[in-house]
């Protein structure tokens, strides 16, 4: 081989060479490009968050009607009050969460002579908010309530806004309990809205606490005695399902067991429905005796 | 008459001049003990003696890999402290539980367990176990490129993981857990070099390679 001729071959080597570091240098600018614009991409994101949260931080606190709430239509009670019996045995246990029910072994609480259910919450409290939903389908299987009007938690707490009813202002009759309830705060924390009688702070300070409650939930929100022989301390099902929703959007799901509001606060009905008709001796029996009623008493 | 001459450079050894004395090549190759060859194909070996094999993969500088393996051992440390409050209820998280920093608050909130059945904490271990190894020098070093691959696939899903937390402490929970926003910064840096590396090609097959 001839001198010219390896100059010739080494030069295209070189030339080879040089094309291919150039390709190389083009696919890292690319891909770099494409890096750079995933990291931005997360940044954006992370701050048009906190530009929305910061947004509505100084907004309106939602459509709350505050401590008087806002009159419901009847259509919406009635939605609320007459879930099916149907969808409720379909739905049993539903979404709620396991075990939110602890028995208890306290002298019976009763009032005017019947088992006495104890409701002691806050109108802010999202917690609450979830459960009365479920407590005002229950305890319509054994009265019936008059007065209630919509409202929604703080929005300034977890779960902001959540859509419910409040217990202040209303009034519950049953021949079979007496129902108490005491909402304790208004949609802050510090507004004084019913202040609890020294009975009811005892039953609160004495089972809403160690060793009936963990450490790290004790005077939580809400605290409900059934009679003195059941405890339901916080919410029976995740408050994340009626976030955004109005109060008749809340109110017609109930009946459709397909959704994720059925499911939670239905199950959480019927479960404590099942306690109820423990502390009532199983009165009245329509509602008692329902095999979905004896079943989740068994779980009790 | 003249003695040959000694063969006094490799060179001319290797070029196999008649004045030298030529190995040849089969001898080269079986004088070299298995120990030998096997140094030469490890990476760390071949670059320094880049000229004569190149690494299967493209190594990474090594601050790159003591960062994100640091970053790593941080968010595990975190991830260990954050699972040991959620399962043990006389440790408390070393937080402020006043206004919108309240861990307690997050880490207890039913948004701390994904699908209602893996809490949120242990999910975040299982990711920084996994990080603290596929970050580790030995793993940049890897010569195999799926392990670069599957770190740069668990950092996105890490990422994307993470923006849907801040979402529902910000929107849902309406508080910020600070040792949660400590592990998501991390992670966060994590994604940042882990993605720029695999931009210019660390850890991936070596175009260089023959």
């Amino acid at each position: 081989m001839g001198k010219a001729s390896r100059v010739k071959q080494a030069s295209a080597r070189e030339k080879i060479a040089a094309q291919r570091a150039a390709q190389r240098k083009q696919e890292i600018r690319s891909r770099m490009f494409l890096t750079i614009g995933s990291i931005l991409g997360v940044v954006v994101i992370v701050v048009a968050f906190l530009f929305i949260k910061a947004l509505h931080k100084g907004g309106p606190a939602g459509s709350s009607g505050g401590v008087s709430g806002t009159a419901l239509s009847a259509s919406v009670i009635r939605d609320i009050t007459s879930v099916p019996s149907s969808t409720l045995n379909t739905i049993g246990s539903g979404g709620a969460y396991a075990k939110t029910v602890s028995p208890i072994s306290a002298p019976a609480l009763t009032s005017g002579g019947k088992p006495e259910i104890l409701y002691m919450g806050g109108e802010y409290c999202p917690y609450c908010a979830t459960e009365r939903w479920a407590m005002v389908q229950a305890l319509s299987r054994f009265g019936t309530f008059s007065g209630l009007h919509g409202i929604h938690s703080s929005s300034t707490d977890v779960y902001p806004s959540t859509p419910t009813l409040t217990f202040y202002g209303s009034h519950y009759t049953s021949q079979y309990l007496t129902f108490t309830p005491v909402e304790t705060q208004g949609l802050t924390q510090n507004a004084t809205l019913q202040t609890p009688t020294s009975a009811q702070n005892k039953l609160f300070s004495k089972y809403d606490y160690p060793p009936y409650v963990s450490s790290t939930e004790e005077a939580a929100i809400p605290f409900i005695d059934l009679g003195g022989k059941y405890l339901i301390h916080g919410a029976q099902y995740n408050p994340q399902v009626l976030q955004g929703k109005t109060w008749a959007e809340v109110a017609a799901a109930l009946s459709d067991k397909s959704t994720a509001i059925a499911q939670g606060a239905d199950g959480a009905a019927n479960i404590m429905t099942a306690a109820i008709c423990k502390v009532t001796g199983n009165q009245p029996s329509s509602v008692c005796s329902s095999p979905t009623i004896t079943s989740l008493q068994g779980k009790l | 008459m003249a003695a040959p001459k000694p063969a006094t450079s490799g060179a001319k050894r290797d070029k196999g001049t008649r004045g030298g004395r030529p190995e040849p090549p089969r001898a080269a190759q079986a004088r070299r003990s298995p120990a030998r060859q096997t140094r030469a194909r490890s990476p760390e070996r071949t670059t320094a003696t880049a000229t004569a094999v190149q690494p299967a993969t493209r190594i990474a500088p090594l601050w790159l890999q003591l960062t994100t393996w640091i970053l790593s051992l941080v968010g595990l440390g975190v991830s260990v402290y954050l699972t040991i409050t959620h399962y043990d209820t006389a440790v408390t998280l070393a937080c402020s539980d006043k206004g919108v920093v309240n861990c307690g608050l997050v880490t207890s909130s039913p948004e701390s367990m994904v699908f209602g059945v893996f809490p949120v904490a242990v999910l975040g271990l299982a990711f920084y176990v996994f990080m603290a190894v596929a970050a580790s020098p030995w793993a940049w070093r890897s010569r195999y490129p799926q392990v670069a691959i599957v770190r740069l696939a668990s950092v996105i899903v890490g990422i994307g993981f993470v923006l849907y937390l801040v979402y529902t402490e910000l929107f849902t929970l309406n508080h910020i857990c600070l040792w949660c926003t400590s592990v998501h910064v991390v992670t966060f840096l994590l994604f940042v070099l882990i993605l720029i590396s695999a931009a210019v090609g660390y850890g991936f097959r070596n175009p260089d390679r023959a």
